[in-house]
């Protein structure tokens, strides 16, 4: 489904990908972890289109999307979430959404009220009961917690109805509780859903993960199941050493 | 939402009876007065489509109001007096205009696109205070108001306010419809979180420059009014310190919000009405209330009446 050939990009004398070659299956999801500056957002960031490759191929789904914009990939099914919380502050929740889904429509209007049109809040009301924000949906993003912004932004990404999930570290700075209940979200996602998973949290990704490649220094040191993963000499000396 | 349909209700009827109120207390001046700021509110609001709602800080939007007065007044200048003509004209000319330093500036963002679209409107004022033939530097006077079919006389102060009553309010009307619709959602997604925005598949270009182009109509709209109010139009118009005070308007007023910008002209220009008749040197009183007014009303004199749903 994403085939990636190649990848490099420098930032000065940094090679923050390093010739990187992936590929992501239909159906899985794929972990890709790294120690501390591996290089795992600015993977993603070239995934989403958020940065230009130096070189490199980037296919999805047979296509070369190499060089196309962030908006342009979205569309054809490429959606991310960021690191850095990223939703609409003073909109509601219900808002956000609606925008997620009036986005995937390709429609617009000039003059029907956004807000009060049933093909967009209804999905939408939809898409945040699964994520379990049901009751949020009239409160201000501002208003709400770390942990609900994580999952509305996860609403917003499942909205697009994407062919291609990229996740960048969804369980960063959230509490133990908050981090269960996304685990659950994504457990439950991942039978339907391709995913790509930066995460830190080591726990999760071997819960989820069918398949995790290890990014160190902006390459990729291993790639396999993840029983594989914690039996690799290189992984252990490389990355998991360091922490444990 | 019940207290703010009071709070329009009651505006709206106090606008509606000021030239009657005016014309029994022999203080016609008021009537004029009022004109004026509902006109500069069009402008205001326009304004505020793009800085309020799509985040775009525009210091050069006096030139649009500069195009449609032109507009008005080089067509008279030629005999062409109709309204109908000489409106759609000023309409379609200042989008055009503001199509095509949208073009522009738009790719550009937050202190460039401030001063490209400065630069934008300095190069359109210099271009006012050069064509000789449409009075350089000193304008032009207005002969003929904008003939309307025997519709609508402009002479008559009344009528004419009315006009500006209602196209400032049907202004209003556009503005909301459109923040609220599809495109404005989008319009305002950009503003709040442009990588968001691009990452669920919205480009906003487009989005941004067809409200930079609306947004310039509509202040032309209020430079073809404006032309009739004064019957005289200068490239002052244009000024930077005009393109300043429409700036003014809207964040005294409250940003992203409908209401805003006219209570922001109408507190701005009353109070400078108030304070000129009192001294000549009534801008350095107006500076620093100006300056209390915004650390005091964050959210605008419209953050005072209506508050946020929570």
């Amino acid at each position: 489904m994403l085939e990636i050939r190649g990848l490099t990009k420098t930032f000065g004398a940094l090679r923050a990908s390093d010739g990187i070659d992936l590929e992501v299956v239909e159906g899985e999801t794929h972990a890709v972890i790294g120690p501390n500056g591996a290089g795992k957002t600015t993977f993603i960031d070239q995934l989403a289109g958020n940065l230009r490759p130096d070189a490199g191929e980037i296919r999805f789904a047979g296509e070369d999307i190499t060089a196309l914009p962030a908006h342009k990939r979205a569309r054809k099914g490429l959606a991310r979430s960021f690191q850095i919380t990223s939703v609409y502050l003073e909109l509601s929740a219900l808002d956000n959404v609606a925008l997620a889904v009036q986005a995937r429509s390709g429609r617009t209007g000039f003059w029907r009220s956004a807000r009060s049109d049933p093909s967009l809040t209804g999905p939408a009301e939809q898409v945040l009961a699964e994520v379990g924000l049901a009751e949020r949906r009239h409160m201000l993003a501002s208003n709400m917690s770390h942990g609900e912004h994580r999952q509305l932004e996860m609403a917003m990404v499942l909205a697009t109805r994407p062919r291609l999930l990229l996740l960048d570290e969804p369980m960063a700075g959230m509490s133990g509780e908050e981090s269960q209940r996304m685990i659950g979200l994504l457990t439950a996602l991942k039978r339907r859903q391709t995913v790509v998973l930066v995460e830190h949290d080591m726990d999760a990704v071997f819960r989820l993960a069918d398949r995790i490649s290890v990014l160190v220094y902006g390459q990729v040191i291993a790639t396999g199941s993840p029983e594989q993963i914690r039996a690799n000499e290189k992984v252990r000396k490389a990355y998991l050493g360091e922490d444990a | 939402m019940r207290r703010e349909l009071v709070f329009w209700a009651i505006a709206v009827l106090l606008l509606v009876a000021v030239p009657p109120v005016a014309t029994t207390l022999g203080q016609p001046f008021y009537i004029d007065l009022v004109r004026r700021i509902m006109i500069l509110a069009i402008a205001a609001v326009s304004l505020n489509l793009i800085l309020g709602y799509g985040g775009m800080v525009s210091f050069g939007h006096a030139a649009f109001l500069g195009v449609g007065a032109y507009a008005v007044g080089i067509l008279a200048f030629h005999g062409i007096t109709s309204g109908w003509m000489q409106w759609v004209v000023a309409v379609a000319a200042s989008g055009l205009v503001a199509l095509a330093i949208g073009a522009v500036s738009i790719r550009t963002s937050g202190v460039y696109f401030i001063m490209i679209t400065l630069a934008f409107s300095q190069m359109l004022y210099y271009l006012g205070t050069s064509l000789e033939r449409y009075g350089g530097d000193d304008g032009m006077r207005l002969r003929t108001t904008s003939q309307f079919s025997g519709l609508i006389n402009l002479r008559d102060p009344v009528a004419f306010y009315y006009l500006a009553l209602v196209l400032m309010l049907v202004s209003m009307f556009l503005v909301y419809r459109l923040v609220n619709s599809r495109f404005g959602m989008a319009l305002r997604a950009a503003r709040s979180n442009e990588a968001r925005t691009r990452a669920i598949g919205f480009s906003p270009y487009p989005h941004r420059l067809l409200a930079f182009m609306i947004a310039g109509a509509m202040c032309g709209l209020a430079g073809a009014l404006y032309a009739n109010h004064t019957k005289y139009i200068t490239p002052s118009l244009m000024s930077w310190q005009q393109s300043g005070d429409l700036m003014f308007m809207v964040i005294l007023g409250g940003t992203a919000s409908i209401a805003g910008p006219v209570l922001g002209a109408f507190a701005l220009l009353l109070v400078e009405d108030l304070l000129s008749g009192w001294t000549e040197h009534w801008q350095v009183i107006l500076g620093p209330l100006l300056v209390l007014s915004v650390i005091f009303f964050r959210r605008g004199l419209a953050g005072v009446f209506h508050k946020p749903h929570a």
